[in-house]
């Protein structure tokens, strides 16, 4: 046997045992029980699917990420690189109407190409859940709750969730106001939304003067998206900046409207008890290409990433030909394993039977004890 | 308590001079590598050069200063927060004295401790080329035949005249900036714009 293939594990793959895995399943079965209490049914996805279902959602760097294979018939596949998108697939092609709304989960391990740099960030298992067919605020004040409640039985009160909004983002680069070519009008939206992921103003300044924004325009608006705070600094934010200093703006009242929405969802947590979890930040545009209303990330401290992702796409499954509004969250649960004070995290104790004249005693001794829930194993 | 990595170096004396500047020292000596501000709300840490931004992209520190030159080869993505006024130096293509500046297509060979930024500018300027990596003493190369060109990072450029070779083209202005993990920056973005008004650059920050 090759020593150097039996001793390297190759990249987007882990294994674990014994204590961790059986924390790792813990945490499981605890997710589990929430999502059930909400009426979120289980769903599995499948580990690989045509990469021609995927390619025009995928941008390339997702593409030089993932694995591509070829099947027997000459096909291309993909391995599943994020849950969300095929469980998009997987719920546009096998609901109706009638099942809608839709509340599922998945636990699913993704597979992906991570560089030596990244190996230790652990992006190996998404937990998520999908509110599929509900359009509106409702449905993303479901979402929020729950990813909050997620939070609280896993005893994360550090963890903090940025809410921004993927609407406000559109909205400042209307791709049907553009008077570019498609390739041009995509060019600058794909350097914007790195700019505003990025935190690059100076790059962001240079997307909005190339989309046509004046010299005095773009100050603000590098403003808004610059914005992080809790719901009162924001409501003061919006009156200040999208009120005054935007107001010439056509798009002023939109932008206006779109923070107006995100105050709502910040003080209905607040009065649901989460506040604490909360914070506005208008650079939360949405980590994928599909995001359409609010936008969030969560962070947990001595994490080196977000750990939660999430957001409204409601138009995803169109893609896939089914018109259904979804909006859910996907948590990259390795990430937070360790950070999380939620389930007992040691294994519980265990007697032994130690061997008695025949395995048949032997045994018969131990299921005895189990009747009664001691945990047994033979000797 | 904000953690900041410190490069080894060239840079830390300008950079402990620019702290002093907001109000903070911290002291390195007796080959520390682990020091704290007076008032032990910064912990700094000091890192190789070409690791600090691996330290940052773990989280092991949460904010770090380093160069382009260091950045480009670097796959972590980072919030850059300032670019700071000191530090500055250009990334050179240089080779034998009167050697022809390429142009076109056609491949050349330069060897280089950046073989990304290499890469990627080459290929920006759609100019085929072959790197060689190397880890120090980049003027050899042409000197021995290992390569026409270098593209190395040029401060005085006396090596290079030592060694009857000359700068060709500058191609690339190196800047020092002040960098973020994006997930420490998202939890501790109050304490980081405070840290930012010190130097008069809290608010919309670049």
């Amino acid at each position: 046997m090759n020593g150097d293939t039996l001793y390297k594990t190759p990249q987007a793959t882990e294994s674990f045992f014994l204590e961790e895995a059986y924390y790792h399943r813990e945490i499981l079965n605890h997710l589990d029980s929430i999502f059930t209490l909400w009426g979120y049914l289980p769903t599995q996805t499948p580990v690989f699917d045509f990469f021609d279902s995927y390619s025009s959602l995928l941008r390339k760097e997702d593409i030089s990420r993932i694995y591509r294979l070829i099947d027997r018939d000459g096909e291309l596949l993909m391995l599943r690189s994020d849950a969300t998108l095929f469980l998009a697939r997987q719920a546009a092609t096998g609901l109706t109407s009638e099942n809608l709304p839709a509340r599922l989960w998945y636990a699913d391990s993704i597979l992906r190409h991570q560089e030596i740099e990244e190996i230790s960030h652990n992006e190996f298992f998404q937990v998520g859940a999908e509110l599929i067919g509900s359009s509106g605020i409702f449905g993303d004040l479901e979402v929020l709750s729950l990813l909050s409640t997620v939070l609280d039985r896993l005893d994360l009160k550090q963890a903090r969730i940025h809410l921004g909004s993927r609407a406000l983002f559109d909205t400042c680069f209307w791709e049907k106001g553009s008077i570019r070519s498609k390739s041009d009008t995509a060019n600058i939206r794909v350097q914007a939304r790195t700019a505003v992921r990025d935190r690059d103003w100076g790059l962001l300044s240079e997307s909005l003067r190339n989309w046509g924004y004046t010299e005095d325009e773009t100050a603000p608006l590098c403003e808004l998206f610059s914005f992080i705070g809790n719901r009162r600094e924001l409501e003061a934010f919006n009156k200040q900046t999208a009120g005054t200093k935007m107001k010439e703006l056509p798009i002023a009242g939109a932008i206006g409207e779109l923070i107006g929405s995100i105050e709502t969802d910040l003080s209905t947590m607040e009065e649901l008890g989460f506040g604490d979890y909360f914070r506005a930040d208008l650079s939360e545009i949405g980590s994928q290409p599909y995001h359409t209303g609010i936008a969030f990330q969560a962070y947990v401290p001595g994490v080196d990433s977000a750990v939660v992702s999430g957001g409204r796409y409601d138009r995803l499954l169109s893609h896939f030909g089914f018109n259904a509004p979804s909006v859910g969250f996907s948590m990259l649960l390795r990430k937070i394993e360790t950070q999380s004070g939620g389930p007992a995290a040691e294994i519980p104790d265990m007697t032994t039977v130690e061997q008695q004249e025949s395995f048949i005693k032997t045994f018969r001794t131990a299921e005895k004890r189990r009747e009664n829930s001691i945990i047994c194993k033979l000797s | 308590m904000l953690s900041f990595a410190l490069p080894k170096g060239r840079l830390l004396e300008d950079i402990g001079r620019w702290f002093v500047e907001g109000g903070i020292d911290f002291d390195f000596s007796g080959r520390k590598l682990v020091a704290y501000d007076s008032t032990e709300r910064m912990k700094f840490f000091l890192v190789k050069n070409s690791d600090l931004p691996t330290y940052i992209h773990h989280g092991i520190a949460g904010l770090g200063i380093c160069g382009d030159d260091v950045l480009w080869e670097s796959k972590g993505r980072f919030i850059r927060l300032l670019t700071l006024p000191f530090g500055s130096t250009q990334m050179c293509l240089a080779g034998h004295r009167g050697a022809e500046t390429p142009s076109g297509q056609r491949r050349i060979q330069a060897a280089t401790k950046f073989p990304v930024f290499t890469r990627k500018h080459f290929h920006r300027r759609g100019t085929a080329v072959e790197i060689i990596k190397l880890n120090g003493s980049v003027e050899l190369a042409p000197v021995l035949g290992l390569t026409d060109y270098i593209v190395d990072i040029v401060e005085t450029g006396k090596t290079l005249e030592a060694n009857n070779l000359e700068v060709l083209e500058e191609l690339e202005t190196i800047s020092v900036h002040l960098i973020a993990n994006p997930a420490y920056y998202k939890l501790n973005y109050r304490e980081i714009q405070d840290f930012l008004g010190l130097f008069g650059e809290a608010g919309v920050t670049k």
